[in-house]
């Protein structure tokens, strides 16, 4: 097999990084020597799989799931109406632009605090969450919206296309792959800022709250294990939104070709 | 139809200045001219896109008009029979057009897997099937890609519908299938 062959390999682009950072970090293990600073891969697993056939884990991970997740739906639905009413009323976006800017700028750990004296402490991780994700989108489908071909507005209205049909045929296509990237980060923004919220809110059945004891208790594995285990949610939530839009397309080119 | 006088620039760069031509409303008419000479210019003002700085247009409204631009402008992601329902009303019939320019049976063929000149038919059977109740169908360019045989039968289609048409080429066989030829370069040097 050609060396070119190989790189475009997926199991070998996914499973070579893997197993370099792994030896690093077992070598930086060994050579530290002290599992309080930094546990040795081995170690962390082992500590996930047991926290893995726990009720706790299950609860405290699913519950900061349902918050994160609620959270980033509602930013990315603001973020994205907002973006289409600074993009239509000039007025609006001179006015919510630097508010917007100003959500970007300020420190989460502010915002946590604030929202903390608002509502209760199991919803600020989702308040939160919605807040960092708000920004991102806005600007996203703005760009999305700003990209729309203008020659392709220009045949709409020479075929007098209805306003729905000018959004469906125009400003869709355009905004969709601004969107997607949008979505994508957005998904680690409000998994970063939402445990963030936990850890300072301290709700129940959180992993924020885990990663909290973990830290008092002196329990690094279980703070690598918890790690772990926001980084794999936070994945397989992008992987599931990213399958949902591309399998749409690829089953609506296969209905149509 | 008239225009007289008619002035436009882009910016310092003078396109017409006072150009006066008579365009029939009936039948199918070629404007001709080499490139450059303001073909696209004078469609767009015609069909409104473009606002003149002087002179006279004697001319269906804007919304009485189809337009086919230069380029073919179909609609991302879409079929060829999806590019013609999108400018038609609910329920209307698609296979006509598509039929009118060659391509019955390409329907459901979403345009990015066709070939440049079947694009283009797809942009002219959209503006066929936009036009048919409109005064004036006004084509700029529209046999780009498309072989003489074709071209021929298109224009065939354009006498069935009994709306007037007005298209620009540089092709001397597709100028003989017009009724009238209008040769706007020669217009303007004899004007001076």
């Amino acid at each position: 097999m050609k060396i070119s062959t190989l790189f475009q390999n997926r199991a070998f682009r996914f499973a070579v990084p893997l197993i370099f950072w792994a030896a690093v970090w077992q070598t930086a293990a060994a050579l530290v020597g002290a599992e309080l600073l930094l546990p040795a891969p081995t170690a962390v697993v082992l500590r996930f799989f047991e926290l893995a056939t726990t009720l706790d884990f299950w609860q405290a991970a699913l519950t900061s799931l349902y918050h994160i997740f609620l959270g980033a739906v509602f930013g990315v639905l603001l973020g994205s109406l907002l973006s289409v009413f600074t993009s239509k009323y000039r007025l609006a976006d001179i006015i919510l632009s630097p508010a917007i800017r100003i959500v970007r700028t300020v420190p989460v750990a502010s915002f946590i605090i604030l929202v903390l004296l608002w509502v209760k402490k199991s919803d600020v991780s989702s308040v939160i969450s919605c807040l960092m994700v708000t920004p991102v989108m806005w600007e996203s489908v703005s760009a999305g919206i700003s990209s729309a071909d203008k020659s392709l507005l220009e045949a709409a209205r020479a075929y007098k296309i209805k306003p729905t049909g000018v959004i469906r045929y125009v400003y869709l296509p355009a905004v969709k792959p601004h969107f997607m990237s949008g979505v994508c980060t957005s998904v680690g923004l409000a998994w970063k800022s939402g445990i963030a919220a936990e850890v300072l809110c301290l709700p129940k059945n959180s992993v924020g709250t885990e990663l909290y004891y973990s830290k008092i208790y002196l329990e690094t594995p279980s703070l690598f294990a918890w790690t772990i285990t926001v980084i794999l949610m936070s994945l397989a939530l992008e992987r599931i939104i990213v399958f949902f839009f591309r399998g749409n397309d690829k089953g609506r080119s296969k209905n149509e070709n | 139809m008239r225009i007289d006088g008619l002035v436009f620039s882009y910016g310092e760069n003078k396109i017409f200045d006072g150009l006066t031509l008579d365009l029939p409303d009936l039948g199918i008419t070629a404007v001709t001219g080499a490139s450059g000479c303001g073909k696209t210019t004078l469609f767009r003002i015609i069909a409104g896109f473009c606002v003149p700085d002087g002179g006279k247009i004697d001319a269906p409204r804007a919304d009485e008009i189809s337009f086919l631009f230069q380029e073919d402008r179909l609609f991302p992601n879409l079929t060829a029979a999806e590019q013609i329902r999108a400018v038609l009303p609910r329920g209307a019939d698609t296979e006509r057009w598509l039929s009118a320019v060659g391509l019955s049976g390409e329907g459901n063929t979403r345009v990015e897997s066709l070939s440049g000149g079947m694009r283009r038919r797809v942009a002219l059977a959209r503006c066929m099937a936009f036009g048919a109740d409109k005064k004036l169908m006004l084509l700029d360019e529209p046999f780009t890609g498309v072989d003489l045989p074709t071209a021929k039968s298109i224009i065939g289609a354009f006498r069935e519908m009994s709306v007037p048409v007005i298209f620009s080429t540089h092709d001397t066989e597709i100028i003989k299938e017009a009724d009238t030829v209008t040769d706007i370069e020669e217009i303007m040097r004899q004007r001076g």
